[in-house]
């Protein structure tokens, strides 16, 4: 959903009309839902924090100021509102460095998994997320997923711009290893 | 590291992780919404003033309960006319509820609690 469309459905939702707001919740409940999942880590808890989301959104949408776009105060709502749900400070990190790797192996990757069914490889990444830490996993959604920006990053989860580039950087090494695992894995009970 | 960051290997791959909620995600989102916004507020079945009346009731009991377990002897004046009385009322009803069956009395009962019950739930209203 454009920004255009969503700055007219929350015009006539301003305006009283409410059903207008079912239109926002489609085009955004995928991200919303994908984001809380990445945190809570189940679908039931994340499909409670994404509704939580929506009606808080609904709620409190007269004081969306059109600042920035309305994906990334929604997913500012969903991140508070999932991290209040695994009722901790701060999402779970790791902090060790998870080694060099070069281009060839996210080549190597992706060609890999190129050569299974989409199902298969939806699994499979659904794994290697699944095995980061929550932050690394909300990280990386946001930003190739959802394809929010680093400086919309950082409006949404409070964190500093340098500390989401290094996040980022770590969390997509950490993506490419846990992958290279889960396929090594798969080729050794094959063999 | 912005360009490091801006590969389109990983982005091919994260799009391929979205997932979705359950069917009726919209409809229930909508109806929550419709509900907050009409306000229903639901009250507790019993309120304070029906807690105290259960509270004096429960009391009125112990105290009748020790007053007739209590030897006459020990219970004078206006006390005893009191008990006497007391015990006149509770032989008229026993002798009532003796020429009953224990099957009606136990359905008069029965009925007489959900009727009692039916009329506090019936309490719930949109504030």
């Amino acid at each position: 959903m454009s920004q255009q469309e969503d700055l007219y459905y929350i015009q006539r939702v301003l305006n009283g009309d409410m059903a207008a707001f079912e239109f926002l919740v489609d085009g955004h409940q995928e991200m919303v839902f994908t984001i809380a999942l990445r945190i809570v880590r189940n679908r039931e808890d994340a499909e409670e924090v994404a509704q939580d989301t929506f009606v808080k959104a609904y709620q409190s949408l007269s004081s969306f100021k059109q600042e920035s776009k309305f994906s990334t105060w929604l997913y500012r709502i969903v991140y508070n509102t999932a991290i209040s749900k695994t009722r901790k400070k701060q999402l779970e990190t790791a902090a060790e460095d998870v080694g060099e790797y070069g281009d060839h192996v996210m080549e190597q990757t992706v060609s890999q998994l190129d050569q299974i069914k989409m199902e298969e490889q939806k699994q499979y990444i659904s794994a290697a997320l699944e095995a980061l830490p929550q932050e690394e996993a909300t990280l990386i959604t946001l930003y190739y997923l959802s394809e929010n920006s680093v400086e919309e990053i950082h409006e949404i989860t409070g964190l500093s711009k340098a500390n989401v580039k290094v996040k980022l950087y770590r969390s997509r090494k950490r993506l490419y290893i846990e992958l290279q695992r889960l396929l090594k894995n798969e080729m050794l009970e094959i063999l | 590291m912005q360009n490091e960051l801006n590969d389109k290997h990983t982005k091919k791959l994260l799009q391929k992780s979205a997932e979705k909620p359950s069917k009726g995600f919209s409809a229930s989102v909508m109806e929550r919404i419709a509900a907050a916004k009409e306000g229903i507020v639901y009250q507790p079945v019993f309120s304070k003033k029906t807690w105290f009346l259960i509270a004096a009731m429960f009391v009125g009991l112990l105290v009748v309960s020790f007053v007739f377990s209590s030897p006459s002897a020990e219970i004078t004046g206006k006390a005893a006319e009191i008990k006497a009385n007391a015990k006149a009322i509770i032989g008229t009803v026993n002798g009532f509820f003796g020429s009953l069956s224990p099957t009606v009395v136990i359905s008069v009962a029965v009925l007489g609690l959900l009727f009692f019950a039916d009329f506090f739930l019936k309490k719930k209203r949109a504030a």
